[in-house]
């Protein structure tokens, strides 16, 4: 077939007006959801958990999934993921039941924290908020003040930390004193949100290494510090 | 051949097979778990491909790979299936510590997983 280069212009253009006008039909349609497609993710069960660090959750977590006319919607897929603060879970799709639910089960990671997990159907989603605390056993370690010297008289700061084994610092953790000389401020010491309690002691009257324990549930440290002569 | 065009636009509207090119990659879930030393980690590494537009892609290659922190992954690469995951498992190494796995879609696309390396001796019986 033969064409001008006009002719073969207005062909051009007509075919172009023709797919806009397609993917206009063909996209736009009257905007509303229909009753098999997923309008909005609500919360079922399982939202604000709080877990201990590398454990798994006590219970699943479960969306319910709703058409436009809010009803439930059964055998849609749903799509989990975690989308910040770490951790597993169980299933990453699932396909909602009969009441339109679908769920999976999480696995928490090693830091502390929030984590949030992400129901996802066709447009629809919700965020489920899962807190994750640290271990309630771990070890005390000697933060501060270790090998630290001063004059006789003088006061030196001791500071211990409580952490689990991922590093979580473990508040509320009793702490107990004793030293093989000189005066501490205090006997005993609870920690505080940092995993942190500390303690003063003032060397002397005696000179030398002074050993000073720091106790808990979990295990004793020992700061060493020394005495030093006045000049 | 209005009625051609008019046809290809609404099949491609209605699910046809869209772009055929993987456009991205996010770590779905195993990121900041912990593994013992020179054990595998309890939970795979699962990522989610995607197209340009953010759907889920299907037959994607991943490219896995230890970045840091030591350790080894069960392979070098994996394929997306039809919902657009695909995983990978990890062993630690003989060091504690912070490990990075990094899948790697079409080169330039990748998603970092963390994990937590700690000796025996830290794990408690439960």
């Amino acid at each position: 077939m033969s064409s001008t280069p006009l002719a073969r212009y207005a062909r051009a253009a007509f075919c172009v007006g023709a797919l806009s006008l397609g993917a206009v039909i063909g996209a736009c349609g009257d905007n509303k959801l229909g009753p098999n497609v997923a309008a909005s993710i609500a919360a079922g069960s399982g939202d604000n958990q709080t877990v201990i660090a590398g454990n798994n959750a006590s219970a699943p977590i479960v969306a319910v999934v709703h058409n436009s006319n809010g009803a439930p919607l059964p055998n849609v897929e749903v799509r989990w993921s975690v989308l910040s603060g770490g951790g597993s879970l169980q299933t990453v799709v699932d396909t909602t039941n009969a009441n339109g639910e679908a769920s999976t089960v999480f696995y928490s990671p090693a830091p502390a924290g929030t984590a949030k997990v992400q129901a996802l159907s066709a447009s629809a989603s919700h965020q489920f908020t899962v807190t994750i605390v640290a271990d309630t056993v771990g070890k005390l370690i000697a933060f501060g003040g270790d090998n630290a010297a001063a004059l006789v008289g003088n006061p030196l700061t001791l500071t211990a930390k409580a952490i689990d084994r991922f590093g979580n610092v473990i508040k509320g953790v009793d702490v107990t004193w004793t030293t093989s000389s000189g005066q501490l401020q205090a006997s005993s010491g609870t920690t505080d949100s940092t995993g942190k309690t500390t303690n003063v002691i003032t060397v002397g009257p005696d000179t030398g290494k002074v050993s000073i324990v720091a106790t808990s549930r979990f295990n004793a440290v020992t700061f060493t510090v020394s005495s030093l002569a006045s000049p | 051949m209005l009625a051609g065009a008019l046809t290809l636009s609404v099949a491609a509207c209605n699910g046809a097979p869209g772009p055929d090119v993987a456009s991205g990659v996010q770590a779905v879930s195993g990121s900041e778990q912990f593994a013992v030393t020179g054990a595998p980690a309890a939970n795979p590494l699962v990522v989610l491909v995607t197209d340009e537009n953010g759907n889920p892609f299907s037959n994607g290659k991943v490219v896995w790979t230890v970045s840091s922190g030591g350790g080894t992954v069960g392979d070098s690469t994996s394929t997306s299936d039809a919902s657009g995951h695909t995983s990978m498992t990890y062993t630690a190494g003989s060091n504690p510590g912070v490990a990075t796995i990094v899948a790697t879609v079409a080169s330039v696309w990748t998603a970092s997983f963390t994990i937590h390396i700690v000796a025996p001796s830290t794990i408690r019986a439960r």
